[in-house]
């Protein structure tokens, strides 16, 4: 049975963004509860690894406590079977960071990191980790925006077939970790886009480049736009009236813009 | 008195009135005082069940307890068992409550058996046939001026909600059951735990004559520490959610209580004394799919207890209604290679746990 490489994320009463590797995996509300086990096979690299927590905000203390729901900051490593549900509280974690300062501790200068390192035996080679450091100068930003623009008109016209075709590192490289072939994951995103555009009721919202922010990640070997609030550049609304999106993050690669993860 | 007055005599004079006639009307009013005490240590239901899909293997749990808690004087004792082979799963609770007028055994069974969903619960009595009312009347007293006036007060239809309040638990546990067994293979496990009528509640009410001005007024005052109901429920258990499996898993409690004391001031003008308080609530429910694609919450998952504890003062009325309130959220499937996708979801609808008027 293929296994994969997670973390298990409680974080409550924390604004956060968790990395791995310093790419960015999700980010926590202040004032909710968030548990998830992302996937993070695709960013674990041979040798030295680092998993990191930005706090960007703290929620102030609660009047009352939830024993519950109490304050926390969780993250764990872990590695269980592909496609399977682990019952919550049976992941077996290997390594993680908790942040629980004592109630009588100052409070910290935000934003705060917190991160540690550990280490993984040899494995493949990712594109991104020899993908060309970028800057976001003018000249950058601009060529970023068309390759972006060339993503929306795909989703737009509905050419699959082109989006494929500028994410095939992506492909290349996830799929063996998700159980398929780069073939057969070509034809299910297929699937899903005929059932998701069924009737030709399939929308994208306008991309609009004040509305876009790049995050350069990886030591600059990766970018990953996102609009001002968050949310994934490329999405829209699909046939049965739920929201799709398509988050991507952008490398140059023997000097061509791909979507690599 | 000099001289004389011929113009006035032989009739006698109209006199100015020396006092004034005066009718007023004497309101003639009941003076008893009447005394409502409910002091109760906490009648405590608690159900628990847990199960793994083990399909074609037959499994047993049985667990029994026995308990002396509750209700003044009684002993309790509790017997479960689980059966499960096949298409037939049975799940049978015997609980006995005995007091010194007697005991009475209650055996509840929900199951499915050979497919079909079975469900009984029945009620036998040995010594004294009331003597469930017997142990609850004797938590109350009611008196009037100060003399008991308990053997009027008609605990029947508290006795009732009691035991109404126990199958609505024993429905909220089947309803979940439900739920897990649509993913047999993800297993599912809860714990209801409910709390009913702990701390004490006392009422008087009357006429009273208000001695500024001698006018009679409806009296009353109340003090009241009472939780009316705290219930916990844990629970995990699969569903299919954005057309993956998922676990849906957590705690969450809620707690209706009242806290306060008044007393009616025949100077008070407004509307008559009415207090409602919603219930605390707390505890979070997650989701988590299969490793690989994953599934994030937008926001919080709404889930938790609503309803609201109404205590009337003139008349006196209190009246609760608890649900175990619908669990709704939004989330999105991340996929790795393919396009996410964001959607509400009900994971479970709204389940009544109880609605009435207590007293």
């Amino acid at each position: 049975m293929s296994t994969v490489d997670y973390l298990n994320v409680s974080i409550h009463g924390y604004a956060c963004e968790v990395f791995v590797n310093r790419a960015p995996i999700l980010r926590t509300p202040v004032d909710v509860p968030y548990t998830a086990i992302p996937s993070v096979s695709e960013w674990l690299v041979s040798g030295d690894n680092e998993i990191a927590v930005r706090i960007d905000a703290i929620a102030p203390p609660a009047t009352t406590a939830d024993p519950l729901s109490p304050r926390r900051l969780i993250v764990q490593r872990c590695v269980g079977p592909l496609g399977e549900i682990v019952p919550a509280g049976e992941d077996v974690p290997i390594d993680g960071l908790t942040y629980a300062p004592g109630p009588d501790d100052p409070a910290p200068t935000l934003p705060l990191r917190i991160a540690y390192e550990f280490r993984l035996p040899p494995g493949p080679t990712w594109a991104w980790q020899t993908a060309a450091t970028l800057s976001l100068d003018a000249a950058t930003t601009a060529e970023l925006l068309m390759f972006l623009d060339a993503l929306h008109a795909d989703l737009a016209l509905g050419d699959i077939p082109g989006l494929l075709s500028r994410q095939r590192i992506k492909f290349a490289e996830l799929a063996p970790l998700y159980g398929m072939t780069p073939e057969s994951a070509r034809a299910g995103l297929l699937q899903q886009f005929t059932e998701l555009s069924k009737d030709g009721a399939w929308t994208v919202e306008p991309l609009r480049p004040d509305d876009v922010v790049l995050h350069l990640c990886c030591d600059g070997r990766v970018v990953e736009p996102r609009t001002r609030d968050d949310q994934p550049v490329l999405r829209g609304q699909a046939a049965d009236g739920n929201a799709w999106s398509l988050p991507v993050f952008i490398s140059r690669i023997d000097g061509m813009f791909e979507v690599v993860r | 008195m000099g001289g004389h007055d011929g113009g006035l005599r032989g009739r006698p004079a109209p006199q100015p009135k020396a006092f004034y006639s005066w009718k007023h009307k004497i309101a003639v009013y009941p003076p008893d005082i009447f005394k409502l005490g409910l002091s109760l240590p906490s009648v405590r239901k608690k159900e628990k069940a847990s199960s793994w899909g083990r399909e074609g293997k037959v499994s047993y749990d049985n667990n029994s307890s026995s308990d002396t808690r509750g209700l003044a004087r009684t002993s309790q004792s509790t017997k479960e068992e689980m059966r499960t082979s096949g298409n037939t799963e049975l799940y049978r609770r015997t609980e006995s409550v005995g007091n010194k007028h007697g005991t009475v055994t209650q055996t509840q069974q929900l199951g499915t058996i050979r497919g079909r969903d079975y469900s009984s619960d029945k009620y036998a009595a040995s010594d004294a046939p009331d003597g469930r009312a017997l142990s609850t009347a004797k938590s109350f007293t009611f008196t009037r001026n100060g003399k008991d006036w308990t053997q009027s007060f008609k605990a029947a239809e508290f006795i009732e909600f009691v035991l109404n309040l126990r199958k609505q638990i024993l429905g909220l546990i089947e309803f979940f059951k439900a739920l897990g067994n649509k993913m047999p293979k993800i297993g599912w496990t809860f714990s209801v735990e409910v709390e009913v009528l702990a701390g004490s509640l006392e009422y008087e009410w009357g006429y009273k004559e208000w001695p500024k001005n001698h006018t009679v007024y409806k009296y009353y005052k109340v003090e009241v520490a009472l939780t009316l109901v705290s219930a916990k429920a844990e629970i995990a258990f699969g569903l299919e959610l954005l057309s993956a499996k998922a676990q849906v898993y957590g705690a969450v409690t809620g707690e209706l209580k009242l806290t306060f004391s008044r007393e009616a001031n025949p100077d008070r003008t407004g509307p008559a004394g009415t207090v409602s308080v919603p219930p605390q609530v707390g505890g979070e429910i997650g989701v988590r799919g299969a490793l690989g694609d994953w599934v994030e919450v937008v926001g919080k998952i709404n889930a938790g207890f609503e309803g609201a504890a109404t205590m009337e003062l003139g008349p006196f009325s209190l009246k609760a209604n608890f649900d175990l309130s619908p669990g709704k959220g939004t989330f999105t499937a991340k996929s790795k290679l393919f396009f996410s996708v964001t959607k509400s979801a009900t994971l479970w609808e709204k389940r009544p746990i109880w609605s009435r008027t207590i007293l």
